[in-house]
């Protein structure tokens, strides 16, 4: 899991290692949502209950985690990182 | 009633096919002539002559009213970056099919047989033509050998370079969609 908030940044980190490209936090939520609109990609988002009496809703949590649809394309993104 | 004549995998034939069939077509009069064809071919008419040519298709002539050329059109399916959106949102694909469907009346059951296989496998050269001697997902699929989303996963994967070239035709940032496939690899 890996708060949502912090995935442009993370992302950002690791381009730069990759590239000295500037790439703002926008560009990268685009990507994303074109990742999830190609069914490339799905996000998992964690609920929970909360135990306080009487309260029965649904808390959100900050954390999600986002899984490829296939495991060929986790294995496509490794290969592709370490042989590029 | 105007036949409808669907050219299947236009982009196999050489011009002299398609001018055989234009002919066909313009001596009838009556009939519409529908190419298939993926769109990446489509501004690409000079690598016609090089391709190797199979047997023009006509594979089906239908008697009907509808222009499926004009209803294609008027939901955008052959304009560039509005296909490729098409083929990757599932409530794009079916408005086009509902729609399709709704504009020929449920009477050209085949159309919309082609037209399903079309929309699902995409015109990507792995669903056209498959992969390492396996038939692509669109001949599977026209042919009822098709085993759904087994033939779709199979055919519709792609590598990563296809990716980046998909986010780039949208105008997404291919530096960072690879940074976020290289992320997930790692914290999937």
């Amino acid at each position: 899991m890996v708060n949502e908030e912090e995935i442009p940044k993370k992302v950002k980190n690791l381009i730069e290692r990759i590239a000295p490209t500037k790439i703002s936090d926008d560009e990268i939520l685009d990507a994303l949502q074109f990742l999830r609109n190609s069914g490339i990609v799905a996000r998992l988002k964690a609920y929970r209950i909360s135990h306080g009496p009487g309260d029965t809703a649904l808390k959100e949590s900050p954390n999600v985690k986002y899984v490829f649809t296939d495991p060929r394309y986790l294995i496509s993104a490794y290969l592709h990182e370490v042989h590029d | 009633m105007t036949p409808i004549v669907i050219l299947e995998d236009a982009h196999l034939c050489n011009l002299g096919e398609i001018l055989e069939a234009t002919t066909y077509s313009i001596l009838r009069k009556d009939v519409k002539i529908v190419a298939i064809s993926p769109s990446i071919y489509i501004n690409r008419k000079h690598m016609f002559d090089v391709q190797q040519i199979v047997p023009l298709r006509f594979v089906e002539v239908l008697e009907g009213n509808v222009d499926i050329r004009s209803v294609l059109d008027s939901v955008q399916h052959f304009q560039g970056k509005d296909r490729i959106r098409n083929l990757v949102s599932l409530e794009k694909a079916k408005f086009i099919l509902d729609k399709i469907i709704e504009e020929t009346r449920n009477k050209y059951d085949t159309i919309k047989h082609v037209f399903s296989c079309y929309l699902l496998c995409g015109g990507t050269a792995y669903a056209v033509y498959g992969v390492r001697g396996n038939d692509g997902c669109i001949n599977l699929c026209l042919d009822g050998r098709w085993d759904g989303v087994k033939a779709v996963r199979e055919t519709y994967f792609k590598t990563v370079e296809e990716i980046l070239e998909d986010a780039k035709a949208l105008d997404k940032n291919p530096m960072a969609v690879k940074g976020l496939l290289y992320f997930f690899s790692k914290n999937s």
